[in-house]
């Protein structure tokens, strides 16, 4: 079981099983999320991170954080960490293209810049 | 590095000397050095220009103000040029259009240019306040 947590410091994943948990912090780093029956963690370091467990489990408390937008249905995304964007896609900064769903761009656009210029 | 910032710092000094009417809150930064200053400046004047425009149209008791801020936010640079208007302003797909002649290019420019600069840019219009935001 992954289990998403949120510190002082930031963002950190613990990992559970049988044996115990493991802490993997600075997910700070971590940029999107992938759904097709499993999630990918796609972070900083060029790590990807495959976990066997639903985007439901971590969309409403990742979504309650304040820079992270649900641009598509398989896909979050977390906007500091976006370089630039078209209507119907966007570049990391790590040159990863994440998809951008039909009806979703304006919306995207608008969290985009209140979240880059910190509008209250 | 210095040399640049002058350049722009002028570049806005120039454009203050031939309005007049103008209050600015101007903050340089050296991520500027990282953009190309030709397609800098357009982006700054087209916007200056814009919003010089806008305040020139404003009623007598209107107070024309202009605020310009650059700053950082980790390695991207963030433009705001903000200004109240008084005409109704015209969106298409989020540029605003021009009713008179020879006018109506410039926000395509900005949007041509912060495109081709891999940036983004947002024309927001509401509550009698226009504000332009490029993101670089």
């Amino acid at each position: 079981m992954l289990k998403l947590c949120f510190g002082k410091f930031g963002y950190h994943l613990v990992l559970r099983d049988k044996l115990g948990s493991y802490k993997l912090q600075h997910l700070l780093r971590f940029y999107s999320l992938l759904y097709n029956g499993h999630i990918m963690f796609f972070l900083k370091s060029g790590q990807a991170l495959e976990v066997i467990q639903p985007l439901y489990s971590f969309e409403t408390s990742l979504l309650n954080r304040k820079g992270f937008f649900k641009c598509h249905r398989s896909y979050l995304v977390y906007i500091p960490n976006v370089d630039y964007f078209s209507n119907t896609e966007i570049k990391t900064r790590y040159g990863r293209s994440i998809p951008i769903a039909r009806g979703y761009g304006r919306a995207f656009k608008d969290t985009y810049f209140s979240i880059m210029f910190q509008d209250k | 590095m210095r040399e640049e910032e002058d350049r722009v710092l002028q570049f806005i000094l120039g454009m203050l000397n031939n309005s007049s009417l103008l209050v600015f809150g101007v903050f340089v930064s050296s991520a500027i050095l990282s953009i190309p200053f030709v397609d800098f400046t357009s982006i700054l004047s087209n916007g200056l220009e814009n919003a010089i425009h806008a305040v020139s149209r404003l009623a007598v008791n209107k107070e024309r103000r202009i605020s310009l801020n650059l700053r950082m936010y980790e390695d991207k640079l963030l433009l705001s040029i903000k200004n109240p208007y008084q005409d109704e302003i015209d969106m298409l797909e989020g540029i605003p259009q021009a009713k008179e002649k020879g006018h109506g290019l410039g926000s395509q420019s900005i949007k041509y240019v912060t495109e081709k600069l891999k940036g983004n840019c947002q024309f927001i219009a509401k509550d009698g306040q226009f504000a332009l935001r490029v993101v670089l």
